[in-house]
């Protein structure tokens, strides 16, 4: 037993290491700089996990969502791994300030891209032992960066801020165009590329797109009482995830539950322990859920919406699972269904009408917050905005500059969001396609990530097999059983708060 | 039509048409400000102050927005009135969609009193339950890392978790035996324990049969019930006492008032105070109308005279309104808005719909 291992088992339990955990692992600890792409669940947090402990100082992790950040840091924790924080807008202003005091008592820290953008935190971590600087899901880089993620854009600066330290960016998702994009937004040098198939051999993959919502809907309630249960099923908009929660509960599957973005914090996060702890069957949900839910055990994933990208649905059918037994992954729509996402994908990017009517405005020497004051834009797209302007130096220090030619200008930032929307539009056309071709859906997928094919599973999809004859096959692997009896009050606080039932129940 | 909209509806109709919808809503939404600490005592709103604070704001503004489109809600100079159908549909209303008697929105809710204690005892009963059934690492229902710190400095006080574990059962089991049993059930299910996760509002509510809303203003008052029990008699509940806030001088003022009775006791001029703090005079006014609302002792006859203040009320009740411009009119502009809303804060208004019934 190599000290890898041994340090494997001692701090995390695992008898052995996952398919190309060691290699990058090794890659890592000899400081080299790594991307390393694997399938989702297929352990990538232990990838700097591990050289964290080993390495000693600090390991920074950049994370895109502030929710998975705080998952991931009270699963570690819960886990015994108690030097671990996450820094984000989650955080008081004192947590923020301790934090930022005492950084040298931790061992890796998470931080959004926009928090480790700011110069005052910046300036924090300038001062610390930095050893690893870890980009998590990396593909954010190519694929939102260029809109409202800006500041993933501008890691490389970061990390030569911070002295830099060897990079590790992990992805589950990365085309080669995307692999290469990671490398150059990193400023990577003589860096080791990991790359395993993008498919996952547990995941039986079947497409069925009906000719309208009310077949849809038909179809959606006589099959789910056949599919393996913890099923998690992604809806278009948080209405719908309530919808459909309500009508399963009314349809014989009392325990489901809804989560999306709007729903308060502590909610939240009942819901998801509820589901963690196997006390749901079903969870229907916006995309708010996903990253960062490692539940082992999800037997089904089901899709009642298109999602805008082959990369989007691939991280979402990894969520089914993680402990490589058999799952399935199930997109089911309506041929309405498909219009849908172009909508919101126009709603993305400012009207033209508005960036004409602002560009025009006398905007030279005035604030960029100013402006943000009277024009109220759009968050997201402003920042979008932003980012074009800044890069052409229309903006300088926090100031508009003179439009030497406004119509020019606007005329090209125009071309610029156009450019982008037809970007968005080839990728939806593209998951269209994938999901509606009558080839292998598998090879679907290897092909968009360009992959070479590998053998196909004994259950790989619904154009090799039928989606009843997969059903059939793996009929009653068997949900856990739930406890439905309803106790008294009195009982369940004296299972909570009394030590294990008999003897001292009664005073 | 459910319990929002009547909250909102009444709410509007306690204002006596002096105050705009948005009064309302800051009013309910708990908003600090000396108009809504005035508005509240002054129209005696005491119960339905700061009962919306975390319902979702765009909820809210869609209900009224609704109730204007359906002919609820007026619009009359700068103020917001109900309509005849709205007066009518409210009586109807009053007897299923009225608060639960229990709840006391400024008592519990104005100052976080209620969430502070139930954070802190819904993470301390999960706590609890694993170490008394050796569950030591377990994900805390709270990340509040100030909440995390409180329950640890409640455990470390009881190294003995057994008989903690009995200690909270005994008490919780003493406030909840004399309740309805549904009542009880309702709060226990929330909590999580080493074997099973809380139920979120949105699962009691189709256990419980109401609508969302009326689940968690429902949940709220049995919290409210809870700590007027434990208040009550603190010395029965040891360890349940321990999870309210602690409070530090008079718990309804804000700490920037504080700051300005502070400097007023020294002796300082309102003027003075505003330049020494680099406030507007303005802003020192509203504190001294903050601290007139709460402190009984606080002596505004500096300020405005009794006489005086007593002929403001007087003035206030002819003309039948609170509106400050007529009567600052009647009395041709010898008393300045400040003294006026002064004197106004310290009295008190029935608007009851109850009593006009
Ligand atoms: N060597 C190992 N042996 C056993 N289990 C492992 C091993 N490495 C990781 N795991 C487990 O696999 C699960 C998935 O790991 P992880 O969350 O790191 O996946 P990931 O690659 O980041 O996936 P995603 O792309 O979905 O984020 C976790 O429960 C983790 O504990
Ligand atoms: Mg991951
Ligand atoms: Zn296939």
């Amino acid at each position: 037993m190599t000290l890898l291992d041994d340090t494997l088992n001692k701090e995390f339990g695992y008898p052995a290491f996952r398919k190309g955990q060691k290699e990058i692992i090794q890659s890592v600890l000899e400081q080299r700089d790594v991307i390393a792409i694997l399938p989702t669940g297929g352990g990538k947090s232990l990838c700097y996990h591990l050289p964290a402990i080993v390495l000693g100082g600090l390991t920074l992790v950049i994370s895109p969502l502030v929710s998975l950040m705080e998952d991931q840091v009270t699963q570690m924790k819960a886990a015994g791994h108690k030097k671990v924080a996450h820094l984000s807008s989650l955080l008081s202003r004192e947590e923020k300030t301790h934090l930022l005091e005492n950084l040298e008592e931790y061992q890796i820290v998470f931080v959004s891209p926009e928090m480790i953008a700011l110069p005052f935190i910046r300036e924090r971590f300038k001062n610390q032992d930095i050893k690893l600087f870890v980009i998590d899901e990396a593909h954010c880089i190519s694929q939102w960066g260029h809109e409202f993620r800006t500041d993933y854009l501008r890691l490389s600066e970061v990390r030569r801020d911070l002295g830099n330290p060897p990079c590790l960016a992990l992805t589950a998702t990365a085309t080669p165009e995307v692999e290469k994009d990671i490398r150059l937004r990193l400023e990577m040098k003589n860096e080791a590329v990991y790359r395993l198939p993008v498919n996952r051999s547990n995941i039986f993959i079947a497409s069925d797109i009906q000719k309208n919502t009310a077949q849809k809907n038909k179809r959606f309630f006589e099959v789910i009482n056949r599919i393996e249960k913890p099923a998690i099923v992604y809806t278009g908009t948080r209405n719908s995830a309530v919808n459909y929660s309500l009508q399963l509960q009314k349809h014989g599957f009392p325990n489901t539950a809804f989560y999306h973005g709007g729903i308060p914090k502590e909610e939240r996060i009942l819901v998801q322990q509820q589901f963690l702890r196997d006390e749901l069957d079903i969870i229907c949900c916006t995309n708010a859920f996903g990253m960062g839910i490692n539940k082992s055990n999800v037997r089904s994933v089901v899709h009642l919406h298109i999602p805008s990208s082959v990369e989007q649905y691939v991280q979402e059918i990894g969520r089914a699972g993680r402990d490589e037994k058999q799952s399935m992954a199930l997109l089911l729509c309506s041929e309405e269904d498909r219009f849908l996402p172009l909508s919101l994908i126009e709603s993305e990017f400012p009207q033209d009408w508005w960036i004409t009517n602002f560009l025009m405005d006398d905007l030279s020497g005035k604030k960029v917050e100013e402006m943000e004051r009277i024009y109220q834009p759009d968050e997201k797209q402003w920042k979008m905005l932003l980012y074009y302007l800044e890069n052409q130096q229309i903006i300088s220090e926090g100031s508009f500059t003179m439009l030497q030619n406004p119509e020019k200008v606007i005329q090209e930032i125009k071309n610029h969001f156009e450019k982008r929307k037809k970007e968005k539009f080839i990728q939806l056309e593209k998951m269209n396609q994938m999901i509606a071709s009558r080839s292998c859906l598998r090879k679907g997928i290897s092909n968009y990530f360009k992959e070479e094919t590998e053998e196909s599973p004994d259950c790989c999809c619904s154009n090799c097999q039928s989606f009843e004859s997969f059903i059939e096959k793996v009929k009653k692997q068997s949900a856990p059983e739930k406890e439905t009896v309803q106790k008294h009050w009195k009982i369940e606080l004296e299972d909570m708060l009394l030590r294990d039932a008999g003897g001292e129940k009664c005073e | 039509m459910n319990t929002l909209s009547y909250l909102l509806l009444n709410t509007v109709y306690k204002l006596q048409g002096e105050r705009s919808v948005n009064g309302a809503i800051h009013l309910l939404r708990g908003k600090r400000s000396a108009q809504t600490i005035q508005d509240i005592h002054l129209f005696s709103l005491e119960t339905y102050a700061a009962s919306l604070k975390q319902w979702p704001e765009e909820d809210i503004n869609k209900m009224v927005t609704a109730l204007y489109r359906e002919g609820f809600l007026s619009q009359s100079n700068q103020t917001t009135i109900l309509t005849m159908k709205g007066t009518d549909w409210l009586k109807e209303a009053a007897d299923h969609c009225e608060l639960p008697s229990a709840f006391h929105g400024f008592k519990y809710e104005w100052d976080g009193k209620a969430d502070y204690f139930w954070e802190r005892l819904v993470l301390t009963v999960q706590t609890v339950s694993n170490l008394v059934n050796a569950t030591p690492s377990f994900i805390p229902v709270s990340y509040d890392r100030l909440i995390q710190k409180d329950v640890k400095s409640l455990l470390k006080a009881h190294p003995d978790r057994s008989k903690l574990g009995r200690q909270l059962y005994s008490e919780l089991k003493s406030i909840y035996e004399p309740w309805d049993e549904q009542d009880a059930a309702l709060l226990v299910k929330r909590f999580s324990s080493n074997k099973k996760t809380g139920k979120t509002i949105s699962q009691l509510s189709a256990l419980f049969n109401h609508d969302r809303f009326y689940t968690f203003i429902y949940c709220k008052s049995l919290i409210h019930k809870m700590l007027d029990s434990i208040s009550g008699t603190p010395d029965l509940f040891p360890v349940l006492s321990q999870l309210l806030p602690r409070i530090e001088g008079e718990p309804y003022v804000t700490q920037t008032a504080r700051q300005t009775k502070d400097l007023l006791n020294k002796g300082f001029s309102l003027e003075e105070i505003a330049e020494k703090r680099k406030l507007k005079l303005s802003t020192i006014e509203d504190h001294v109308i903050e601290i007139a609302i709460y402190d009984r002792i606080f002596k505004i006859h500096e300020f405005l005279p009794e006489q005086e203040r007593l002929d403001i009320i007087k003035a206030s009740e002819r003309l039948n309104t609170n509106r400050l411009k007529p009567i600052k009119e009647l009395f041709q502009d010898r008393y300045t808005y400040f003294q006026i809303r002064l004197a106004l804060a310290t009295s008190r208004k029935g608007g009851n719909y109850d009593t006009a019934r």
